[in-house]
């Protein structure tokens, strides 16, 4: 291949890769958007357990790196439920912005936390993938990377089917486009409540633990998360999972694009702007529907 | 000079010695030590206080200052932001009436803390680099680190004599330091003949560089210069250089090495080179001292930021003696001026406007370690 | 089977629903009528869960249900078609059916005899099973509406302003359909503006003004009721 071709190709899969991890971590925020109408500030602090579970379970359980990643999410996905059962599911008859505001306030509450329990120092999360490479002709993917994108797309496939196939799935559904009208059907809304949260929380953590590897990790991580999965929650439409697959890749892509071919400097600046032009063309996103009054 | 330092610290534990008993109860000289506490820097902070704290007590284990006033640290965050680091000078001066301050890790904290700073308290700043800091300084206040401009004059030496290059990138943090560290090593590389085929900026939140490095490695430079204050984001740095597939030679930003780098960096680091103010296999005695006090009390590796921290107390604590006073600034400030200290990392002399004057030493990762190439 | 006794409903610091009384005999048609604003929505969702009173009871065959979350209220056979229908308009018709059935009360007809019972009342909602419910027209939408409910196999159903929006001759095929589920043993509490359909319909009517029940009586006796017949028959 030509080498500007080569180029061209590397930096779309790198995008590609990277958009996959904004991907999974969009998608458990705009779950319980779509599905509870709650924006979760305190996501990215999911995501950032996520990751230091995973290291953890590595280091004191000594499991090897795909067992203490599962160990983690599933970890992570049972302190969803927690967070529900104490927080959220609580505040769910308050106003849209206290709840907002209250999420601030425990996105801080898990970073201090994180800080004093795990320590300020950054870790690494070992895993025998991190520096494999796959070579596929004259593109380079590491084996993690590859793995990132296989296993988001595999949670994607998985939770699409759970969502429309299964019954859970269809109580969510109903209780995303009629709260009131879901539990006049009998739909039991703490349930509904409990399984988005331990789903969209699983999710943040399967994206830490995998994420983990290609970065160094540390207890103010989340920010890092939660500001990325906003952006393509904006961008792919509130509540859309379908807008938070193609969104992120869409981000992922034009960064990698906007790194490579003018500056990283600008990737982030670049973010920014095609939010704006999207919001302009789209005000509710690219698969947004307009939000119910 | 070692046979001299060692005799002047033995009279001073003499002298401590024979006045600790009338003295004890005598009031702390009180050090603010400013430090990013939380925040993405808060591991940094940690050590650079835990080497002052290290410090403090050889100090303090051998009588003190003034004839048996013992340093008492009080720590301040500045979470690694200028107007945090303001407040936190203003609070040290105004509410604790604190003795001396240090601080001045970041140079975005150094630069706007020492207008609070000037002429009212004297002032240590650390590992700040921007030649600002004290070209705009004030009568009282030193700065420790090397320039980035006198790092960056001796690094290219290095780099020009030894290394055999002939072209080099840089992927570089995008911020006042970055930019200057660029300009300087773009202009003395060139004079030396290496060609510079590009630099990439990276923000100070990127956790992801392999767009940036890919593009680096498409240019084939013999090495690459990763500039990278940050110790997360420099292993992610020099781990990712490998993961793009990139084989040439790495080159560390000069004075931003630690061990914790070198363990979260891993295998991606063996070889590569950094300058350091801190040389790993001195044996300086001070040197040997303070490490076993560090590691007694403390459970991370002595570091080079650490080893800072702790040549500021050795220099307030040997000039206190010497000017006879803390309080009388300008006299404490002619002191630390016209003498030359023995601290841990060798000998330092300031210049007029407060810059230290000290070694600065090659270093490479070797097995793992970080030793001195000479 | 149905008791409200002494029931007060406030939103907030306002008081909505005062003292009120109904009774809904087993196998009856009883209505509660009234204008818009009076409280009738207010009442369904308090019986139905939604709403939590702040004092009085709520009994079905006997047993207290107020303080039971709405799932299981479903469960004991007391179900709501609610006013403006709450279809999840994304959802297909068949998952709308499919969803009614979660928590049906257990006894009386099978699952499988309700829905060839739904499809029998409604046949354009077997045409239309896997069109989204948003696509349906309104009558279409009320029969799937109703069509949900009963999959619940409720033993009371109450509807909430089911001729809302509905063209006349819906409007008759919608009675028929009421007519057709009492006589299948369902006993129905219908709320209604439209107080001649309601009280053609019904068995027992109630009057509500403003959060209180003014009169209660015989449906046929309300019909000729001069107040009501000023009040809510145009006469
Ligand atoms: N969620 C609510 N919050 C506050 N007030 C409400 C709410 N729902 C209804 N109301 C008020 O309660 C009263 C009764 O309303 P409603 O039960 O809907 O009456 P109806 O169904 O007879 O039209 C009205 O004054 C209405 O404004
Ligand atoms: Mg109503």
């Amino acid at each position: 291949m030509e080498m500007e071709l080569v180029l061209l190709t590397q930096q779309i899969m790198n995008g590609l890769v990277n958009g996959m991890t904004y991907v999974l971590i969009a998608t458990g925020l705009t779950l319980v958007f779509g599905v509870l109408h709650i924006i979760n500030f305190a996501h990215g602090e999911f995501y950032m357990l996520g990751a230091f579970f995973t290291f953890f379970a590595a280091k004191l359980l000594g499991l090897d790196y795909i067992s203490a990643g599962i160990v983690a999410t599933l970890g992570v996905a049972v302190l969803g439920i927690l967070a529900n059962r104490f927080f959220f599911w609580p505040l769910r008859k308050e106003h849209e912005f206290t709840v907002l505001l209250s999420s601030l306030g425990l996105a801080l509450l898990l970073t201090n936390g994180g800080e004093l329990i795990f320590g300020a120092d950054p870790k690494y999360v070992a895993s025998p993938f991190a520096d494999g490479i796959v070579p596929l002709g004259p593109v380079i993917v590491t084996q993690q990377r590859m793995l990132i994108f296989a296993v988001g797309a595999l949670v994607l496939v998985l939770l699409y089917l759970f969502i429309q196939k299964t019954r859970m799935g269809k109580m969510m559904r109903a209780t995303a486009q009629n709260p009131e009208g879901a539990a006049l059907t009998g739909v039991d809304i703490r349930r509904v409540y409990t399984v988005t949260f331990m789903v969209a929380c699983g999710l943040a953590a399967l994206a830490g633990a995998l994420v983990g590897p290609t970065a160094m990790i540390f207890p103010t991580v989340g920010t890092w998360a939660v500001l990325k999965g906003f952006i393509v929650v904006v961008l792919g439409g509130l509540g859309s999972i379908p807008g938070a697959l193609i969104g992120g890749l869409i981000l992922g892509v034009v960064e990698a694009l906007a790194g490579g071919y003018i500056s990283m400097g600008f990737a982030q600046a670049i973010g920014f702007s095609i939010i704006i032009v999207v919001l302009l063309w789209r005000p509710n996103g690219l698969f947004g529907a307009a939000r119910r009054a | 000079m070692r046979l001299q330092s060692i005799l002047a610290a033995t009279t001073a534990a003499f002298i401590a010695a024979g006045t600790m008993a009338v003295q004890a109860q005598e009031e702390p000289v009180r050090i603010a030590a400013i430090a990013p506490l939380s925040g993405p820097g808060a591991f940094d902070g940690q050590l650079a206080v835990e080497g002052m704290e290290a410090m403090v007590a050889i100090v303090n284990e051998n009588g003190g200052v003034l004839d048996g006033r013992m340093l008492e640290l009080v720590t301040y965050d500045d979470k690694g932001s200028p107007e945090e680091g303001v407040s936190a000078a203003k609070r040290a001066i105004e509410q604790d009436d604190v003795d001396v301050i240090v601080g001045g890790w970041f140079s975005s904290v150094a630069l706007t803390m020492k207008e609070v700073t000037r002429d009212r308290i004297l002032t240590i700043m650390t590992t700040s680099q921007h030649p600002d800091t004290t070209r705009e300084g004030h009568d009282w206040l030193f700065r420790l680190n090397a320039t980035s401009t006198m790092m960056s004059g001796a690094y290219s030496q290095f780099i020009c004599d030894r290394m055999d290059l002939e072209s080099i990138a840089f992927i570089t943090i995008n911020d006042d330091y970055g930019r200057l560290e660029v300009e300087n090593y773009e202009k003395l590389l060139s004079e030396c003949g290496i060609e510079v085929l590009g630099n990439e900026y990276y923000n100070k939140d990127d956790a992801d560089f392999t767009t940036a490095l890919t593009k680096l490695r498409a240019a084939n430079p013999d090495a690459i210069y990763v500039s990278a204050i940050n110790t997360a984001q420099g292993a992610t740095i020099y781990r990712q250089i490998r993961q793009v597939g990139y084989r040439g030679t790495t080159i560390a930003s000069a004075g931003n090495m630690n061990p914790k780098l070198v363990e979260l960096s891993g295998p991606a680091l063996e070889g590569v080179y950094s300058v350091s103010l801190f040389a790993p296999d001195s044996q300086d005695p001070e040197l040997l001292a303070w490490v076993a006090k560090y590691e007694e009390m403390f459970d991370n590796e002595p570091s080079f930021i650490g080893s800072i921290g702790a040549q500021s107390i050795e220099v307030l604590a040997e000039a206190i003696d010497a000017a006879g006073t803390v309080r009388d600034y300008g006299e404490l400030a002619e002191t630390i001026r016209g003498n030359e200290w023995d601290t841990l990392l060798g000998n330092v002399t300031f210049d007029d406007i407060g810059q230290a004057e000290q070694n600065i030493y090659l270093i490479q990762i070797q097995d793992g370690k970080i030793a001195s190439v000479n | 089977m149905l008791e409200l006794r002494d029931i007060n409903v406030s939103y907030g610091r306002r008081a909505v629903i005062h003292d009120l009384s109904i009774t809904v005999p087993d196998g009856k048609v009883v209505t509660l009528v009234g204008s818009n604003g009076a409280g009738k929505t207010t009442v369904l969702k308090t019986i139905s869960g939604l709403v939590r009173p702040t004092s009085g009871t709520i009994m079905f065959d006997g047993k207290p249900i107020e303080r039971m979350e709405p799932h299981d209220i479903i469960s004991t056979g007391v179900v709501q078609i609610p006013e403006g229908r709450l279809l999840f308009k994304d959802m297909s018709v068949a998952e709308h059916i499919e969803l009614g059935g979660i928590r049906a009360h257990s006894g009386g007809r099978t699952e499988a005899e309700r829905l060839a019972w739904v499809y029998e009342l409604f046949p354009i909602l077997r045409e239309r099973r896997e069109q989204k419910a948003g696509t349906l027209s309104g009558g279409q939408q009320q029969m799937l509406a109703i069509a949900r409910g009963i999959m619940a196999n409720p033993r009371c159903l109450m509807l909430d302003e089911p001729s809302l929006g509905l063209a006349p001759i819906m409007v008759d095929q919608l009675a028929d359909a009421i007519r057709a589920l009492n006589e299948n043993g369902i006993t129905i509490l219908l709320v209604e503006q439209r107080v001649d359909l309601a009280l053609r319909l019904a068995d027992r009517g109630y009057v509500l003004e403003t959060g209180r029940i003014v009169i209660e009586d015989a449906a046929d006796s309300l019909l000729e009721n001069p107040r009501v017949k000023e009040a809510y028959l145009g006469a």
